[in-house]
């Protein structure tokens, strides 16, 4: 099952053209992400799948059903959206009435209002803070609570703009995880970030994205080890693969865990050879 | 994105001294206040509309009328029908030329009404015309020169530069809580004012975050310490003085004729 | 003779109706120095900041300060801010905030012309600072349908032009993109070699570490660190207790470590990781 498919999609803000003929396909399941500089037409082509723009030309199937005819209120049933700044939908008394607006607006009965805003706020780490005023809580927790608030609506496609802003190392650890467990469930998530050692480590595959064309896409490992697309994208390459070239390796590294087992490797080779020629 | 906003081009009208601009819209307004018949709008009208192609903008500038189109039609039947319930009472000599029930037509009204909704055009193209071809920078500047008070006319240009800032928050606010489930345009009217909620409490709070750290900014670079120098030069050229002055004149001629001096 | 640029003594500064306590003593800055103050969210940094640029306690009113902060040598409760202003720059973390031109030709003149200057020398040094920024071409367009990476550069140059000996960045990397970071690096790159002493406070520790001379590391309020970047980045427990994200090459180098590599030096950069494992 595809839980996105794009065809020919065109849209333009009213000057110029922000998208031009996006044409992909994502599977259900998989962890996809969209790279890109700023500006490049990322956001505008994820605003397509949760309805809050529709094409100018082409269309955008979610789930197999065209965006055209689904207002947003439908399409966030299936698709959980989670914007950049937390501080641009944070507004309520309570932790707790911040991540059951969602759940609560897509209409769903107390007793599982109840379970899905606990289980998200135990998901992001934020479990005993259900009392807590939402502005009381520092950057990083916002960012986990903007997430949990989309969480709660238990959506089967869940898209995250940008969500490391805040550098905030257990906050990205959790978006992480969470990303690793809603894959594991079945469900589609779609990463749109700049931060490529991000993009690197938790997605499967990647659409690059210039001035709102895709340049590029495939499975990550290989599309982001490609020093002529990531330069023609203003990217750069993530940390991991370039200290692959620097060990002259052919094989690109999928982990921290896979480079530093290359290079106990090396050092261990190096030593023997030293033992061997004194 | 510009709902209403500077076209930058380069026009004779462009180049005008905004102090002589500011002249020219208010003189035009005072005219179309004080010669309600529509042959004076549609004078006046026409010099906007000779002044927009002047100035090059009228391709920007005319389809704002058709905008308004809507409002200018219902304005003509509104008045033409129904002026005598306002401070007038019927014309003497005007000939009815249909009634019904509390509807009465008349030639008076045809021409009133005609007036009133020509004047509409004019009252709002004109200050449109001024925004068209003027920064706000410099009608801040220009009102400054014409003696307020630096702290206001810089409040006030500031205001206008933030507006379309909190507009694409605002924008960026209710997609946020759209895809929350949030629904706006369903329900009754309570329901739907409760629903902007949501919206108008993370728009106040950044406002006023975003005017408290502009305060602070505007200390950090030294706002209020003492005398102030402008980059800004204003020098009236020939040219200014010119409108200038026939702005003026035009306004003092119209006075006189409507007093009945002249 | 050293040249004290920045010098904190026997600060505490608390916000009224808040627990919070920001406790620095004895903390110095040279002239010339890149200084990298990082901490997690809520650790203090803005506050020392806003210490070190007068705004605490000039336009902070809700916050109280004892003790003392020279800058050049100049109180600065005691100094007025358009006098401190002269010697620091403070860019705050939200560009926005702090454009006050239409376009940004206006934007640049705008410190000059509250501080008096005559039209003669503001006109030279926008021409000045438009050439030296590489903002030439956009010197008429409104500021309002600037970039965010292009807003942020503004904001620095309107600060620069002020002619600052000290400047402090809050965040200046926060939501650029790379393209953009490169844009605002190669400006503290310029910076710094043209001896500008720079106090940056940032959690995206990766791109700064090759300019950091020094890494002044905060925790509820208090100094738990003051190291040069290879002593802070060596010590695992202290990037842990700061919950800041290390460079990639230092986890690695992390790791390799719990695995019984020695690594002498440490690493910072990819070369060298490769070069202390691999050796020459």
């Amino acid at each position: 099952m595809l839980a996105v498919r794009a065809e020919d999609l065109w849209y333009s803000y009213g000057e110029g053209w922000a998208l031009k003929g996006v044409t992909l396909e994502i599977p259900e399941g998989e962890v996809a992400a969209v790279v890109g500089p700023n500006g490049s037409g990322k956001t505008t082509f994820a605003k397509h799948l949760i309805g809050l723009l529709k094409p100018t030309r082409g269309r955008v199937l979610v789930y197999g059903e065209d965006t055209k005819g689904l207002s947003v209120a439908e399409l966030s049933r299936r698709v959980g959206f989670v914007f950049q700044n937390p501080n641009h939908q944070i507004f309520s008394e309570t932790v707790y009435d911040e991540v059951a607006f969602g759940p609560r607006n897509l209409g769903f009965d107390g007793a599982r209002v109840e379970e899905l805003v606990k289980s998200s706020l135990r998901l992001m780490g934020l479990e005993g803070k259900e009392g807590e005023r939402p502005y009381m809580l520092s950057m990083g927790e916002r960012e986990r609570l903007a997430i949990a608030s989309v969480l709660a609506m238990d959506p089967r496609l869940l898209i995250l703009d940008e969500p490391t802003i805040g550098q905030d190392r257990s906050t990205m650890s959790r978006i992480i995880e969470v990303v690793r467990r809603l894959k594991g469930e079945g469900r589609t998530v779609l990463l749109i970030s700049h931060d490529i050692d991000l993009v690197y480590e938790c997605s499967d595959y990647v659409f690059v994205f210039k001035e709102g064309e895709v340049i590029g896409e495939g499975e990550v490992a290989e599309v982001l080890s490609n020093p002529e697309l990531v330069a023609e994208a203003s990217l750069s390459l993530p940390k991991l693969v370039e200290l692959s070239r620097l060990l002259g390796l052919d094989r690109v590294p999928s982990s921290v865990e896979d480079v530093v087992e290359v290079l106990l490797n090396e050092a261990r080779r190096i030593r023997e050879e030293e033992l061997a020629n004194p | 994105m510009k709902l209403v906003g500077y076209v930058k081009r380069n026009s004779p009208i462009h180049r005008l001294d905004p102090r002589a601009k500011l002249l020219m819209t208010a003189s035009i307004v005072a005219l179309s206040l004080l010669f309600p018949s529509p042959i004076h709008q549609l004078a006046l009208l026409s010099s906007i509309i000779l002044l927009s192609f002047l100035a090059k903008v009228h391709r920007d500038f005319l389809p704002r009328f058709k905008t308004l189109s809507g409002m200018v039609i219902a304005a003509f039947f509104l008045w033409s029908l129904f002026y005598r319930y306002s401070l007038f009472s019927a014309s003497e000599g005007s000939e009815v030329l249909f009634s019904y029930g509390p509807i009465t037509l008349d030639t008076f009204g045809l021409v009133y009404g005609l007036g009133m909704a020509l004047r509409i055009l004019v009252m709002i193209g004109a200050p449109l015309l001024l925004i068209m071809t003027t920064t706000m920078g410099e009608l801040a500047g220009a009102l400054v020169k014409l003696g307020v008070p630096y702290k206001a006319a810089f409040t006030f240009g500031l205001s206008v530069r933030l507006v379309p800032s909190l507009a694409d928050e605002m924008v960026t606010i209710k997609e946020a809580q759209s895809a929350r489930g949030l629904e706006l345009d369903k329900g009754g009217l309570i329901s739907r004012v409760k629903g902007y909620i949501p919206i108008l409490i993370p728009l106040m709070l950044r406002a006023f975050e975003l005017s408290d750290r502009m305060s602070v900014a505007m200390g950090l670079k030294g706002f209020g310490s003492g005398k102030r120098t402008s980059y800004r030069r204003f020098e009236l050229e020939r040219r200014d003085v010119v409108a200038l002055v026939l702005s003026a004149l035009v306004l003092i001629l119209a006075v006189l004729v409507k007093v009945g001096v002249l | 003779m050293v040249d004290l640029v920045i010098s904190v003594e026997g600060l505490s500064c608390r916000y009224s109706g808040k627990e919070f306590e920001l406790r620095v003593d004895g903390l110095e800055v040279k002239r010339g120095e890149f200084v990298l103050i990082t901490g997690p969210s809520g650790s203090g940094k803005s506050t020392l900041a806003y210490c070190l640029s007068g705004l605490i306690p000039h336009y902070i009113r809700n916050a109280r300060m004892l003790g003392r902060v020279s800058i050049c040598g100049m109180d600065t409760s005691r100094t007025p801010i358009h006098e401190l202003s002269k010697r620091v720059g403070f860019i705050l973390q939200n560009p926005e905030a702090q454009i006050f031109g239409m376009t940004v030709e206006e934007d640049l003149a705008f410190g000059l012309e509250n501080l008096g200057m005559p039209y003669d020398e503001m006109k030279r040094r926008v021409e000045e600072t438009l050439n030296l920024m590489g903002m030439r071409e956009l010197r008429d367009l409104d500021t309002s349908s600037l970039s965010g990476g292009m807003k942020q550069k503004l904001v620095i140059a309107s600060v620069l032009i002020m002619r600052p000996g000290v400047l402090i960045l809050d965040e200046p990397l926060a939501n650029l993109d790379p393209k953009e970071t490169g844009g605002i690096l190669s400006i503290l790159y310029s910076l710094k070699r043209v001896g500008k002493t720079v106090v940056v406070i940032e959690r995206r520790l990766g791109e700064l570490s090759p300019l950091v001379d020094r890494v002044v590391a905060l925790k509820d309020g208090r100094v738990v660190a003051d190291l040069d970047p290879r002593s802070f980045f060596e010590d695992e427990g202290l990037i842990n207790e700061l919950n800041v994200v290390p460079p990639k090459v230092v986890e690695v180098a992390y790791e390799l470590r719990r695995r019984g590599l020695k690594l002498e030096p440490f690493p910072l950069s990819e070369r060298e990781l490769v070069r202390s494992v691999v050796g020459g």
